[in-house]
């Protein structure tokens, strides 16, 4: 047996604390995780106020060495870099899932429908499944201004900036109320993700919400983004969620 | 500053792999103990670790509860916190010490070499008889008392083939912190190392089937070599200390840096009653590990702990050949394991190891399930 020393250029496939720091949508989806869970407001205060002090004072570096490695595999050959590239857009994708981390349980579209339905009959609505598309879409992606930007691939990016169609999982025609579940994507190494799934990696049901408040001024629609925990847990969040939207519709005597 | 305190070199063990010299039986006095604890404290401004350690600590019972109401008078006039270990072979323990131990916060770890085969290969009693049932027995009691308690096994050659059926049957006795240790003083061979990683290969497949399951454990040395990579920073700022930050006091009183190097006299630091005489030890010594220096993992590595060193190669600055194939083998298999967990997001792994609250929330986590199961 002899020493030998282990190649300068091997490098441990998983991020250390101070790389990981420096993205912080990851530092977002820990922090979300633990506020979903027992941890009390005042520790997640605390570690927010810690991490994102951190993220804030490496942000700008981390970003720069990424396009800076990126760019020193670039010239080797052109499928080494195209494999790299893929699997940079992979992991953007990953990283900026804000709930990824915690898989215990989450909806199918059935059981959420389930639930839509059942919630809106409550309220008198009388939802149709899959009934109502609404075409052009655009998003006013020049209103997100969130750091995450910076880190999604441009192919995302890209598909965001077009024009989308959105078929509603529950509308009532009479009184023009819609709800849309989206559920966490099952495939994200496809090239072009639906605007379904870029909704929901990107967090931007708020940018799509204000999307179809501006040019669909008669309809009442809401977004709502699937939440992963355990299955009870995920049904009162929804069901709450439906509640409170159904509430203002109520208040707003859109429904009675 | 944190101090081990050789209790006695008695033990009602003889293991096989011991380091501690029995040949001529001491207790350590109160008057010693006392001194060392006014020695501690002198050197630290806000805490002290005190390890209570042998030969077997418990056959000092008395001793521990007389250092520890000292430690709390000294707590009550200068507000220094004092906070306690133990490693024992377990056989003493009962349910009195054990309540005890847990008003006053003594950590205890267990030295226990996991199935039958593995330990009684080595850790017999005095009399060269065989210790599992022993100490297998004194598990449940254990953890009863202390849910958090940690288990110590320690691998050796002969007895490396054990090892993956030994950490499963730790995780089934209930143990949540298995700390495997390498017995560098025995005689490893290329034979045995490959048998080890073996172990270290389906070790890690039960580390990622616990984690996606989202079992709440510690096994050592994967997660200290995922955090060795994680939390890079720290852990390549804190080599070897030998004497600064911890120091050994022998059961007469003298004081080496290190509990492993308690044999060696050329290492002695001093004495309780005239102080230390000698404190430069260990110094990064860049030269003796030349060939280290060009190591992509040498910040991750023991090759700088000098009582691994000095059991390995019987130098305190000398790195053996066997700790550098053994670090590269679990570096390697604990770095592809981490990178397969980080891929799948598990959260179990994501707090363990990246979120620095993880072990205070954990804790938070467990007593409201507790809890919750109670109520129900």
């Amino acid at each position: 047996m002899k020493i030998k020393p282990v190649n300068k250029k091997y490098r441990p496939d998983y991020p250390s604390k101070n790389e990981i720091l420096k993205k912080p949508s990851f530092v977002m989806q820990i922090c979300r995780q633990w506020n979903k869970k027992v941890i009390k407001a005042s520790a997640v205060g605390l570690i927010l106020s810690m991490l994102l002090t951190a993220c804030e004072k490496e942000e700008q570096g981390s970003y720069t060495i990424q396009n800076e490695e990126t760019e020193k595999f670039s010239f080797f050959d052109k499928g080494k870099k195209l494999e790299k590239r893929r699997k940079e857009i992979l992991e953007s994708r990953m990283l900026l899932m804000p709930t990824a981390i915690m898989q215990p349980y989450q909806l199918t579209e059935e059981e959420a429908w389930n639930i839509i339905e059942r919630k809106a009959r409550e309220y008198g609505l009388e939802f149709e499944h899959n009934s109502m598309t609404i075409d052009n879409i655009v998003l006013e992606l020049d209103n997100y201004n969130n750091p995450e930007k910076d880190l999604m691939p441009k192919e995302d990016l890209k598909q965001l900036k077009e024009s989308h169609s959105l078929t509603l999982d529950g509308y009532d025609e009479t009184k023009k109320v819609g709800i849309e579940y989206i559920a966490l994507p099952t495939d994200l190494t496809k090239k072009e993700l639906n605007l379904e799934e870029l909704i929901y990696i990107y967090q931007l049901s708020g940018l799509l919400n204000d999307a179809l408040k501006e040019n669909h001024e008669d309809k009442h629609i809401k977004i709502i983004i699937g939440t992963t925990y355990n299955k009870k847990n995920v049904e009162e969040i929804l069901e709450k969620q439906l509640d409170e939207f159904f509430t203002q519709l109520k208040e707003e005597k859109i429904i009675e | 500053m944190n101090i081990s305190l050789h209790l006695t070199n008695r033990c009602n063990f003889s293991c096989k792999y011991c380091y501690v010299n029995k040949e001529n039986p001491i207790d350590m006095s109160w008057d010693t103990a006392k001194k060392a604890i006014d020695m501690a404290v002198k050197m630290s401004s806000t805490k002290t670790g005190i390890s209570f350690f042998g030969g077997e600590p418990l056959l000092r019972k008395d001793l521990i509860k007389e250092i520890v109401t000292y430690c709390e008078e000294i707590h009550q006039k200068t507000n220094i916190k004092f906070y306690y270990n133990m490693t024992s072979n377990g056989t003493l323990l009962d349910e009195d010490f054990l309540i005890y131990a847990r008003q006053k916060r003594i950590s205890i770890a267990l030295s226990h070499d996991g199935i039958r085969e593995a330990h009684d290969a080595n850790r017999v009693t005095k009399n060269q008889k065989v210790s599992f049932d022993m100490v297998d027995e004194k598990c449940e009691l254990l953890l009863k008392y202390n849910p958090y308690a940690s288990v110590i096994m320690v691998l050796n050659p002969n007895t490396a083939e054990y090892v993956y059926k030994s950490v499963v049957h730790l995780f089934n006795k209930g143990f949540k912190y298995i700390i495997m240790s390498m017995n560098y003083g025995a005689a490893w061979d290329d034979k045995a190392l490959k048998v080890l990683k073996n172990q270290y290969k389906k070790l890690s497949k039960l580390y990622y089937e616990k984690s996606m399951a989202n079992e709440k454990f510690f096994l050592a040395p994967f997660d200290y070599k995922i955090l060795s990579h994680v939390d890079n920073e720290k852990f390549k700022s804190s080599p070897c200390s030998l004497g600064k930050s911890h120091l050994t006091i022998t059961a007469d009183g003298s004081i080496y840096p290190c509990t492993q190097l308690i044999n060696d006299e050329n290492l002695l630091m001093g004495h309780v009653e005239s102080g230390i005489t000698r404190t430069a030890f260990y110094e990064d010594k860049e030269a003796s590990k030349k060939p280290c220096l060009e190591c992509a993992i040498k910040d991750r590595c023991n090759h700088t702990c000098s009582c691994i060193n000095k059991q390995a190669s019987g130098d305190i600055y000398k790195i053996s050949p066997v700790l550098c194939a053994h670090e590269k083998m679990i570096i390697f298999i604990t770095d592809a394991l981490a990178a397969k967990l980080y891929k799948a997001k598990n959260k179990t792994f994501l707090n363990k190891h990246y979120n620095e609250l993880y072990p205070f929330t954990s804790v938070i986590e467990d007593l409201l399930k507790k809890k919750e199961e109670k109520t129900q």
